[in-house]
């Protein structure tokens, strides 16, 4: 059973997702314009942006939820428009914000609706899908929640569960909205460790965030989005300047590089400039 | 990622299951109990002893099997068996709306297919002389009630969750209106009492040939709607989710709300209004067998069965003359209902 995706893929494959001249737009409204991606194999990328700027709906669209007014997304080379549903989710997995469950399904059962692109509809979970489950609950650090209600667990541990079930689809990408807002300290440090290890792996992550010291901790690219446009795309440590989250976010702060090559920013007191003025 | 990997050398296995023999056993007990219940009361004894004479097991005094033929198979066998597939029927598609709107407070009537369905029987009974044309016109307009809502919904630019409860909830106070019109209109000593009588449930007119209508269409519809559990599953997770694990979300969203009408108003069309069943039973259900719908499913068609079968021969057989069985379910449904709600609250957080 090929459970994982390929780890011998390199960063010089072809490309996993792209996506051409992408806009999107809610009746008058413009939200998303001119977007160009191009993503690969390993590739953790972190979407940054202020509220509204239009993060989880680029990664709505990257998902095939919404039909972008213009442009096109392919799927390792495949129109994702013209996928069915159970093909599509056999390359992308997704994980939402936080949400409820009106049922109470155990964790385990959460995670185990991971294998039904795998499966199909009319299957029961094999041995092996509950063993890759349990597996995979333990790796996140969950292990002790599996025969939980979901619906009774904290708000955390419901975020640690759903991507528990993103990873038991098994899929060359996972595209995370906000994936460590919620998380408790200890959750979100170890939760970026493994996804630094499924990209090793060869996984791409896609996962917006709020927090620029999550993007330069965990992401080999970082794309900043501004009022439905890329305004910049690159690695870590030349995007996220104290210049780029100034504009991004209307707030000063300082760089501070760190040993392991680690760095974190440190807002400066009295904070009284407005956010810049949009266009 | 498989380096940290811990005490799971065991392949996990699912745990047996004691339920659905449980289950399958109480149907049988009532069933058989069910039986023997009536003017001429029997015993299980007699009930078995018919069953070997039926089986050519053991002989049987002629005069005495004929006796017992006419009380078992002529007069009480479509009755019980009416009420089982009926209350299965009921609760059934109760529960696939609940899974489809991820409410456990949802029952069958939501999307409108009761009031249409009292409505056509109403006016059935305005303009018709024969009953099988009010189960007619109350079937096709349990089914119009509910297309009806669903057009609505599309109205609003989508068919979510949301707009498929408004279309539902626009299209019921339609029918329900209009229903209160026939009854103003209808004859007050003559048309008004049958159409009250028929809104209050009843099993009585219900005959052995009426089951080899009901029966196929509630077996199959019941067994379509449990295969697509794993569906419903993925779907209660919400409907991005349920696209990212690969499920065409409109599809099955549509195809289980029309099973689940189109049981429920054949049901319907044979017995009236019949409340609580759909919004009960599922919850007792999920108590016993857990909340994933291939289970619950078939669960809840066995519980709503063994309900109706239990409240219909109280109906039968509480006072000298019948009461409407849709009088029984309701004072058996609400102490149920404060159970359910009792224990549905712990979600609302």
């Amino acid at each position: 059973m090929n459970l994982r995706p390929d780890p011998n893929l390199s960063p010089s494959s072809p490309p996993l997702l792209v996506a051409e001249r992408l806009a999107f737009s809610r009746g008058a409204r413009a939200i998303l314009h001119g977007i160009d991606l191009t993503i690969r194999h390993g590739e953790i990328v972190a979407l940054l942006g202020a509220n509204g700027a239009g993060k989880t709906t680029l990664l709505r669209l990257l998902m095939g939820f919404l039909k972008p007014s213009a442009g096109a997304i392919r799927l390792e080379g495949e129109v994702l428009s013209t996928l069915s549903a159970r093909v599509a989710a056999r390359r992308l997995a997704y994980v939402a914000q936080v949400h409820t469950i009106a049922f109470p399904y155990s964790v385990r059962d959460v995670v185990l609706l991971g294998r039904l692109p795998q499966n199909g509809l009319l299957h029961a979970p094999s041995d092996d899908d509950r063993t890759l489950a349990q597996t995979i609950l333990e790796e996140i650090g969950i292990g002790h929640l599996a025969d939980r209600p979901y619906s009774e667990i904290s708000g955390g541990e419901r975020q640690l569960a759903m991507i528990a079930r993103a990873l038991a689809q098994a899929t060359p990408i996972l595209v995370m909205d906000e994936p460590l807002t919620g998380l408790d300290y200890g959750y979100q440090i170890r939760l970026i460790d493994h996804l630094e290890r499924l990209s090793r792996e060869g996984r791409c992550l896609i996962m917006s965030t709020h927090h620029p010291e999550h993007a330069l901790w965990s992401a080999t690219r970082v794309i900043l989005l501004r009022d439905g446009r890329i305004e910049a795309d690159g690695p870590p440590e030349d995007v996220l300047t104290p210049d780029a989250i100034l504009r991004l976010y209307g707030v000063d702060v300082l760089r501070l590089d760190g040993p392991e090559g680690r760095s974190t920013f440190l807002p400066r007191r009295r904070q009284i400039r407005p956010r810049m003025p949009h266009k | 990622m498989m380096s940290t990997l811990s005490c799971t050398d065991q392949p996990i296995r699912r745990e047996p299951l004691w339920q659905t023999p449980v289950i399958t056993l109480l149907l049988v007990i009532t069933i058989a109990t069910a039986l023997t219940i009536g003017r001429y009361p029997l015993t299980l004894g007699d009930i078995a002893e018919f069953c070997l004479a039926m089986l050519h097991l053991k002989p049987m005094e002629a005069a005495r099997f004929d006796l017992l033929y006419n009380l078992i198979i002529e007069i009480r066998l479509p009755r019980v068996l009416a009420a089982g597939l009926i209350g299965a029927a009921l609760s059934i598609s109760g529960g696939a709306y609940q899974a489809v709107f991820r409410n456990p407070l949802v029952s069958p009537g939501l999307m409108g297919v009761l009031a249409g369905a009292s409505f056509g029987a109403a006016l059935g009974m305005l303009v018709a002389s024969h009953w099988w044309l009010v189960q007619v016109l109350a079937f096709g307009f349990g089914l119009g009630a509910v297309l009806l809502g669903v057009v609505i919904a599309n109205l609003f630019g989508s068919a979510t969750m949301i707009t498929l409860i408004l279309g539902g909830m626009i299209s019921g106070a339609f029918f329900t209106a209009a229903l209160s019109i026939i009854k103003y209109t209808a004859d007050p000593y003559d048309q008004l009492p049958a159409i009250v009588y028929w809104l209050m449930g009843h099993l009585g007119g219900i005959e052995l040939k009426d089951i080899f209508v009901l029966a196929p269409f509630v077996l199959i519809g019941s067994i379509l709607l449990s295969l697509l559990g794993r569906g419903l599953d993925a779907l209660a997770m919400g409907e991005d989710e349920a696209r990212s694990l690969g499920v065409p979300v409109l599809p099955l969203r549509y195809g289980v709300i029309a099973l689940a009408t189109f049981i429920s108003s054949i049901s319907v069309s044979f017995a009236g209004m019949i409340g609580w069943i759909g919004l009960v039973m599922p919850h007792f259900a999920r108590v016993i067998v857990g909340p994933g719908n291939e289970r619950l499913l078939p669960a809840s068609a066995a519980l709503g069965a063994i309900f109706l079968i239990i409240a219909d021969g109280f109906a039968r057989n509480l006072w000298r003359a019948e009461i409407p069985v849709g009088i029984m379910t309701e004072l058996f449904g609400i102490p149920a209902f404060l159970v359910v709600v009792y224990r549905a609250r712990k979600g609302w957080a």
